[in-house]
């Protein structure tokens, strides 16, 4: 490892601290008695200011250490943290993001940043001094941190190894030498714990009031030395305490170990490195390797979809018995991989606590935001593109969405608002909600707005939902004033763009005056889905397996592209893919899709079964084709086209209004 | 501590708390029973180190004198504190722990088996 790419582990490392510590800033903000967070703080402090000392950054070490100063104040129990002091504290957090940004750049101290650092750095020292009462000052921040790394808080600590030999009399004097492994239990990962019974006797020659046990464990998880000695601490005297740091093997040998600052012994402890291999229960893969692995595993799903073609061509019994289970495995094995690329959308989510509080202060609204399933999973590369479309639907619905307080009383709503975050899994999609309790949307604005930009004519008729439609316009906005939040012309067209981008869609629901639910559907995956193979005039076609409801055999009229059906007594409007794609078509089946809640039949000449099928996105040239999504390579080598489910449910929801024919099923 | 013999097998029925306190008390009670097979833990409702050490050292007698002592019904508290120390494989005694709890510890089978480690 170079120290490039260590440096590069510091970064990511320290970006998902500052993240931490936004969200435990804030849960202080609510309970500034929660020690928890205060301690969750501390931490992360620390770690990022010992680390950021060993690579040299060191406004950013002085900088964390005055911030870590307060906190260990607040920790201590020296003072408690005050409103004030928190929102000084984010805003250092927000300064620290800049510094760790410019750092990432490479770029040389900024003025402006380094007279703001100063400030805040000074006004947090006051704050921890006024609190603190008769506390003396803060310690030069430069000695202090150069100590504080030698106790070794370092991003490279993967562990520690300690063993503990108490003395005989400790059960004598009422200690429990389990007790400090049960609290560090409590704030770390203990591995492999051991017992030494080398030291006890028999039964017939035991005192039981004497002490004969000494035990080892590895800890790993974020605690200092000082932690471990802590827990400890009643044992001062009275038993033998060996601290070890663990090292990452793969630190070994690189260079960044060097500056790694091997633990000094403090008091019974030693300080050796050993080589043993830290159970850790987190691996950092580079995405191109995970990228490389799924592409791979597509590979595979084709290969073999190729065999098993040949396998049931040839009508060799044995062979498609062996695809079958060849087949089987890399269906596990493709969703194992996919699965490596799944992340919770709970940390996602969280940022926004952060957004609608600096928001509602901004617009003087009061609002409040409520996450419900952080645990659904999403692909990582999606998470990572939805956050921007997430951003502008909650900046909107505050923006536009939220009335002030006053307004909000007077409609007999309380005054606080609510913000809603919901994501959820359903038929074969994953929807993410953005939820309000505002004033909803304005139809009657909307369209006047519309016509003011010309994109409707002054006479035209709309219903709601051709309304709402005109808000993903491009250059649309009702903002009466335009505001820093939003409004500034860049709007929901953009969102809708990133969205379909995904193989997604967008949709509003409305409720005048109670608020509006803004609906973002996306596919499970992106790379490869369970497919359903169709065939229509000789070509084949893949739909995803997830929206397909049913598939039924009927005579179908195919004199026009859409057609009625008659579903069990439901009307099921359909779309002939023969008549769409102009092929010669005889229209002997019809698969039902639904997406969103809506359903069609598609008409098709043939029903070819499931199949895997790995997504290849069609050149730009196809860009404007209606119907289709993507492409397939079939086991043969053919080209099969994957259809685009949500525009010929559209489709056929608009062929709906001028039927062809109706027929019975 | 009740004892009774079930097939030539002499069982010791340990109950309530086995800690420092009461420490010296079941030694003397354990090798006033002696020699032991079996010691029941079922109704052990509290134990620490001490309360460890005596098991460990009733079964290195045992072992000194050629036999094998086991342990049997190990209660909740007995369980919790075998997994926090590692000796499950110590003792090599079968554990059954409620399908329900299953999740509540960190029990490997077989991987803290000191031989088979380094």
């Amino acid at each position: 490892m170079n120290l490039d790419k260590a440096r590069q582990l510091f970064f990511e490392e320290s970006s998902e601290l500052l993240a931490r510590m936004e969200a435990d800033l804030l849960a202080l903000e609510r309970e500034p008695d929660n020690s928890e967070s205060v301690a969750s703080l501390f931490r992360a402090a620390h770690t990022i200011k010992g680390s950021a000392g060993i690579f040299g950054f060191q406004a950013i070490t002085d900088f964390f250490h005055s911030i870590e100063h307060l906190l260990s104040h607040w920790r201590e129990g020296l003072s408690r943290p005050a409103a004030g002091s928190v929102q000084r504290l984010l805003e250092a957090r927000d300064l620290a993001v800049q510094m760790i940004n410019n750092a990432m750049a490479g770029l040389e101290s900024d003025a402006g940043l380094d007279n703001r650092r100063h400030q805040l750095s000074a006004a947090l020292l006051s704050d921890t001094n006024n609190a603190g009462g008769a506390q003396a000052a803060a310690v030069s921040p430069s000695t202090a941190s150069a100590s504080d790394q030698s106790e070794g808080t370092s991003l490279f600590q993967f562990g520690w190894r300690i063993g503990f030999r108490p003395e005989g009399s400790v059960f004598k004097l009422g200690l429990d030498p389990l007790a400090p492994l049960r609290e560090l239990a409590a704030n770390s990962q203990l591995n492999d714990v051991r017992l030494d019974f080398s030291r006890l006797p028999p039964l017939s020659a035991l005192d039981a009031e004497e002490c004969c046990l000494a035990f080892s464990a590895e800890l790993s998880g974020p605690i200092t030395r000082q932690d471990i000695e802590n827990a400890f601490e009643f044992f001062d005297g009275v038993g033998e305490l060996n601290i070890e740091a663990l090292a990452a093997p793969e630190e070994q040998s690189a260079p960044s170990s060097a500056q790694t600052p091997a633990p000094v012994a403090a008091g019974p402890a030693g300080a050796t490195v050993t080589a043993d291999a830290p159970a850790t229960r987190f691996l950092r893969v580079e995405t191109a390797k995970l990228d490389q692995l799924v592409n791979l595993v597509g590979e595979l799903v084709i290969a073999s979809a190729n065999i098993s073609q040949i396998a049931s061509l040839r009508g060799d019994a044995q062979l498609s018995e062996a695809s079958e289970s060849i087949l089987r495995m890399i269906g596990d094995l493709r969703e194992q991989s996919l699965r490596v690329r799944m992340v919770q959308l709970g940390e996602t989510f969280a940022r926004f606590h952060r957004v609608v509080r600096d928001l509602g202060a901004e617009t003087g609204k009061s609002v409040r935001l409520a996450i419900s399933g952080g645990e659904t999973e999403l692909d990582k590369t999606v998470v990572e593109k939805i956050v921007d479309p997430l951003m502008h639907l909650v900046r909107n619905a505050i923006d536009h969405g939220v009335e002030d307080p006053v307004e909000r009383a007077a409609s007999g709503k309380p005054p606080e608002a609510t913000i809603v975050l919901q994501a959820y899994q359903e038929t074969g999609s994953i929807v993410l909600e953005v939820r309000d309790d505002g004033r909803g949307f304005q139809l009657e604005r909307i369209l006047q707005t519309a016509r003011r930009r010309g994109l409707v004519d002054a006479g035209a008729e709309l219903n709601e939902a051709q309304i709402l439609a005109l808000v993903f316009q491009p250059g649309f906005s009702t903002a009466q004033q335009v505001s820093a939040i939003s409004g500034r012309g860049v709007g929901l067209d953009v969102v809708q763009k990133n969205i379909e981008s995904l193989r997604g869609g967008i949709q509003i629901e409305n409720f005048p005056g109670q608020g509006s639910v803004t609906r973002i559907r996306l596919p499970l995956t992106l790379a490869i889905i369970e497919g359903f193979m169709v065939q229509v005039g000789g070509e084949r076609y893949i739909l995803p397996m997830d929206l397909v409801l049913e598939c039924v055999d009927a005579p179908v009229d195919q004199s026009g592209a859409g057609a009625i059906l008659n579903l069990r007594g439901e009307a099921l409007p359909c779309v002939s893919l023969g008549r769409l794609f102009g092929a010669q078509s005889v229209g002997r089946s019809v698969v039902v899709v639904q997406y969103a809640e809506r359903k069609a039949g598609l008409i098709v000449d043939q029903l070819a079964g499931e199949y895997q099928t790995v997504i290849k996105p069609l050149g730009r040239l196809f860009d404007g084709l209606r119907g289709i999504s993507g492409a397939t390579i079939l086991g043969d080598g053919a080209v099969a086209l994957i259809l685009d489910i949500p525009s010929l449910v559209d489709l056929a929801a608009r062929l709906d209004a001028r039927p062809a024919a109706i027929v019975s099923a | 501590m009740e004892v009774h013999t079930i097939e030539g097998r002499r069982i010791a029925e340990l109950s309530g708390e086995l800690t420092v306190d009461r420490a010296a008390e079941l030694r003397s009670a354990l090798l006033g029973a002696w020699p032991l097979d079996e010691l029941g833990l079922s109704a052990v409702s509290r134990i620490d180190l001490a309360g460890l050490q005596i098991l460990a050292a009733a079964r290195a007698q045992a072992k000194n004198e050629g036999r094998r002592l086991r342990l049997s019904g190990h209660s909740e508290a007995t369980l919790r504190l075998f997994d926090l120390c590692g000796v499950a494989a110590h003792f090599g005694d079968p554990l059954r722990i409620p399908a329900a709890k299953r999740k509540e510890y960190g029990f490997r089978y077989g991987v803290r088996r000191p031989e088979a480690a380094r």
